[in-house]
């Protein structure tokens, strides 16, 4: 056990002064990029050091008992795992990395992040794993798909609140033999945050001035004002499915903002003993009141936004809970 | 209800048809048992793939099975050394792993025994009608690892079996200049196992009926060319053992203790000859009768005249040897040689003695006494057969008074049982004689059925004289070898293919081949690498040309897969697709629609219809279909095919109508193109 542990943190060790040196190596990447020979790295995988063993034991046997058939079986093995070497490496030569996009999560979600990339026509997507390491130890990984433009998602868990910093992605193949496996370490700057975790038991309280930190007229939450069409983003609650149910059109409700006043969420009027805990609350109203097509507003010590709604006031409110307290209290990028 | 493999062992679907057909190739050499089990996991593991509900053994059951069919084989052999037995255990592992094969290292383990029995069937037999096989083997191998090498399990197996075969025929190249250069050793690492190979061709010891076993068999025993005139066929005797020792019924090579003999003095033209001798598994080499000089140092010419290897020659082999059809010896025999050739079985065939006797008293001289005997075996009425009667405990007595039905053995057994009853030292040497001449490799080819046996008299001042009593019983065996003997119902394709003179020149064109295989490929050693890498001159010694060579052609090599990768053809389908509608964009291109290539095909349909109305209808369709066949959900292989058929006629038709535009108003194009240059 004590060895395993051992050659663990070795393997640890050396992942980890391995990606320093690629990051000396190549520096900061740009998009779009594409991939040169230079920055693709190459190893043999576990089968393809199983058949340079057996390579070996063929040789000298074929060498020993001077037999020609097997020493040509030999040097056609060899040459096949040649032209795996080449084969592997030309999955990534010449890929093109034409964006990253990532997308925010709440505390115990997943960052999720968005690769699109444009490989040669000959390599099947599928065969394209991205991944990510923490520290030597790899922490998410998939496999990318679509042609002719490859999508790749990967997901990574977000314990933290705050700005998250894409880390040194890496992306992988095994084809087409599986005896080598060609990687790129990309070097991407790209940054989202991670919202509070929306917990919070408390109720989405009434009017501003009352002492429960929310201000809201809870009066009429259930009359809508229009239907419009569906758009990307749109809560699901707020579909209009019995339209959609009788043939028509994905459509939404959309809610009278006259229903509610405006609310207005202070921080310093949550009536919780944590901090975190008050950021959680605050978040979890902000998304209530959003889906109840509310407009709101937020107070924090260092950031006040006024009363407003939409998916763009959502996040900023979100980041300015997320960063709050983190060292650079600016709006997410 | 359709039977489909389930998604996780359908990487494994190549690795096992590896591993069955390389099984295959050993089956005639494995007991029936081993490949039974080979073929009974198989099998039980593509059920239980078409089954997942299928029951897992028990891995009690796993393990009790793999150990009882170890101890089988062990039983079975004895020993685990040598090919036999190491074929065999890795069969049964190979069967034992396949019950408890899921991962994808199970897939690479059971490639790995696929490739290591392909191996040792390679060290096993070298024949060119097996390499076929083997290629077909290493082909599945290379298919298992591409389809294990598959990120995504539930790809056609025939997709990977294209990308192996494609790996291979890339890998060919280098296999093949790698062959060429690298340098082979002079001795092996370490001593080979002694293999049990079954012995072909002559044996060390001659039984009235040895040789006529060998007289069916169309087996080559060696080939030979000749550096310059080939000796006629009555000259053509190979030596091969020589016997000494008889008990009455059997000759048997001389016990241990060689005779001290000087070597003949040579008294004609020297033979240069290029022998390819076949794997005998005996250490016997041949040559034209008589050798005077060892041809390799790990031959040595025996007192007799004949060449043993150290080793038994279980690989091809191929050397040059000089012989001399004519020697003599005026040295007297010496004492232990003369009692090695004169010595008789006691009490045994008392009428051949009493007929020796008698007959040796009529001649004048030992010389007349050789020939009134070949006298009495030409007028005494034997019959050349191959198929003699059995002979009682008194063979030569009961061949000579009795059957007087023989074969060459019979008849050279009695002439020198008779010499020796004479006091004139005599021994029967087996050999081959004759031979086919095959005119389209230009060399002669021994079979088996060339097997034959003669006797040596020693005459004073002349030597060791060869004397063929089959020759004067037969002569016709001489002349045009043993097929005029064999009966009409003996119907071998060697036989038929004497009267057909289409089957002879095939025969001949498939045995020159065999020729080269064995000589050029098979035979292909470190003397040879010398003699082609030492003409490349002095400055480096051929290991070293070798290896620089090896460094060029790794490069070589190298550079040119890069290349061959690069301009890899399109593999899916949509590319084809692809690649179609771009030739159309262009050819509508050329014919002035503008913003070519910046149009979707819905949008750059409508442009084009404004410039080839007569084409709206097809050019809507089209792009329609390219729209959803390219971008739709469901792309359809059929329709895909049929699709691009459609848009390479449009193409041809839209440039046809493009063409006839520009040479009928050629002013149009004048005017841009001039437009174009000022700017």
């Amino acid at each position: 056990m004590a060895s395993t542990g051992l050659r663990a943190a070795l393997r640890q060790q050396l992942a980890v002064q391995a990606g320093a040196w690629a990051l000396r190596r190549q520096g900061r990447d740009r998009l779009p990029l594409t991939l040169d020979s230079r920055r693709i790295y190459i190893l043999p995988t576990r089968a393809g050091w199983g058949l340079a063993a057996l390579l070996l034991v063929l040789l000298v046997a074929g060498l020993n008992y001077n037999n020609n058939l097997a020493l040509l079986l030999t040097f056609l093995l060899a040459g096949v795992q040649g032209v795996a070497l080449v084969l592997c490496h030309r999955q990534l030569l010449g890929l093109r990395i034409d964006q990253v996009t990532l997308t925010p999560a709440h505390v115990g979600h997943s960052v999720s992040i968005s690769l699109t990339m444009h490989p040669e026509p000959s390599v099947d997507a599928a065969d394209l794993h991205g991944f990510i390491r923490h520290a030597g130890t790899r922490t998410a990984s998939a496999a990318a798909s679509g042609h002719p433009d490859a999508r790749l998602i990967l997901s990574v868990p977000a314990w933290v609140r705050g700005r998250w910093q894409l880390p040194t992605l890496g992306l992988e193949t095994h084809a087409p033999f599986g005896l080598f496996r060609a990687w790129v370490w990309l070097h991407l700057d790209a940054a989202t945050v991670v919202y509070p975790a929306a917990v919070g038991a408390l109720p989405l309280a009434g009017s501003a001035g009352e002492d429960d930190g929310v201000a809201a007229d809870r009066s009429g939450q259930d009359e809508w004002r229009q239907l419009r069409p569906w758009r990307e983003g749109d809560p699901l609650r707020q579909v209009a499915w019995k339209t959609y149910a009788r043939g028509g059109p994905l459509q939404v409700a959309e809610y009278s903002a006259q229903a509610g006043g405006p609310l207005l969420l202070d921080l310093a009027r949550v009536p919780l003993p944590n901090l975190e805990q008050r950021l959680s609350q605050l978040c979890r109203w902000a998304l209530t009141a959003q889906q109840q097509g509310r407009r709101f507003g937020l107070r924090l010590p260092q950031v006040t936004l006024p009363p407003d709604q939409g998916a763009a006031h959502l996040h900023r409110c979100l980041s300015a809970l997320a960063l709050h307290g983190t060292a650079s209290p600016g709006g997410a990028r | 209800m359709k039977l489909s493999v389930r998604a996780a062992d359908q990487p494994l679907q190549c690795a096992l048809a590896a591993y069955l057909a390389a099984v295959l190739l050993h089956c005639d050499r494995l007991p029936l048992w081993c490949s039974l089990s080979a073929l009974l996991a198989v099998a039980w593991r593509v059920y239980s793939a078409l089954q997942p509900q299928a029951a897992q053994p028990h891995r009690a059951l796993r393990w009790g099975l793999t150990v009882l069919l170890v101890l089988l084989t062990i039983l079975n052999f004895r020993t685990l050394n040598g090919i036999a037995a190491g074929s065999a255990l890795l069969t049964v592992m190979g069967a034992a792993k396949l019950l408890e094969t899921h991962a994808r290292r199970d897939g690479y383990i059971v490639t790995a025994v696929a490739l290591i029995l392909l191996l040792a069937a390679c060290l096993d037999r070298q024949g060119l009608p097996r390499l076929p096989l083997y290629a077909a083997v290493l082909w599945l191998a290379c298919g298992a690892l591409a389809a294990l090498g598959a990120a995504r399990p539930g790809r056609d197996p025939r997709h990977a079996l294209r990308s192996g075969g494609r790996a291979l025929a890339l890998a060919l190249p280098l296999a093949l200049i790698l062959f060429w250069v690298f340098p082979r050793l002079a001795t092996p690492l370490w001593g080979m196992p002694g293999e049990q190979r079954a012995n072909t061709g002559l044996s060390d010891e001659m039984s009235p009926g040895s040789i006529s076993e060998l007289a069916i068999s169309e087996e080559v025993a060696f080939r030979v060319k000749f550096a310059g005139v080939v000796p006629a066929p009555g000259q053509r005797y190979w030596r091969g053992p020589v016997l000494h020792q008889f008990d009455g019924y059997t000759w048997r090579r001389s016990p241990g203790q060689s005779a001290i003999a000087s070597p003949p003095q040579p008294a004609g033209l020297p033979v240069s000859q290029h022998i390819t001798l076949e794997p005998s598994g005996n250490p016997q080499w041949f040559a034209l009768d008589r050798v005077l000089e060892s041809p390799a140092p790990r031959v040595r010419l025996s007192f007799d005249g004949q060449l043993l290897a150290a080793q038994p020659v279980t690989q091809t082999q191929s050397y040059d040897v000089v012989s001399y059809l004519q020697t003599r010896d005026d040295q007297p025999l010496s004492y232990t040689a003369r009692k090695l050739d004169l010595q008789l079985p006691p009490q045994r065939n008392p009428r051949s003695l009493a007929l020796a006797a008698q007959l040796r008293s009529a001649s004048s001289s030992e010389a007349d006494y050789v020939q009134r005997v070949l006298d009495y075996l030409h007028q005494g009425g034997f019959e050349y057969t191959l198929t003699p009667p059995l002979l009682n405990l008194d063979s030569i007595d009961d061949l000579l008074f009795n059957t007087r039905l023989g074969f060459c053995g019979h008849f050279a057994s009695a002439y020198a049982l008779l010499m020796r009853a004479a006091g004139l030292p005599a021994r029967v040497v087996t050999g081959y004689q004759g031979g086919d001449w095959n005119a389209i490799g230009g060399y002669l080819v021994l079979r088996q059925s060339d097997a034959h046996a003669w006797t040596e008299v020693w005459l004073q001042g002349q030597g060791w004289v060869r004397v063929d009593p089959t020759a004067v019983v037969a002569p016709s065996r001489l002349q045009r070898g043993l097929h005029e003997l064999l009966p009409d119902s003996r119907w071998t394709l060697q036989s038929y293919g004497r009267n057909s003179p289409l089957l002879r020149e095939l025969l001949q064109r498939w045995d020159a081949g065999n020729q080269w295989w064995q000589e050029r490929v098979l035979g292909y050693n470190r003397l040879a690498q010398q003699r082609y890498w030492g003409r490349w001159g002095d400055a480096l010694d051929s290991v070293q040309w070798q290896m620089l060579a090896l460094l060029l052609a790794g490069a070589g090599w190298s550079g040119l897969v890069w290349w061959a990768v690069r301009q890899r053809p399109a593999t899916g389908a949509g590319e084809g697709l692809a690649r179609d509608w771009a030739v159309l964009r262009s050819s509508l291109g050329r014919a002035g629609v503008s913003d070519c290539a910046s149009l979707g095909p819905l949008a750059l349909a409508a442009a084009a219809a404004s410039h080839f109305p007569q084409h709206r209808e097809q050019l809507t369709t089209a792009a329609a279909a390219y729209a959803q066949q390219r971008y739709g959900r469901t792309p359809d292989a059929k329709r895909n095919t049929t699709l691009r058929r459609q848009l390479r006629r449009l193409s041809r038709q839209l440039a046809a109508a493009g063409l006839s535009r520009r040479i009928l108003h050629p002013q149009q194009q004048q005017a841009t193109g001039n437009e174009q240059q000022h700017e």
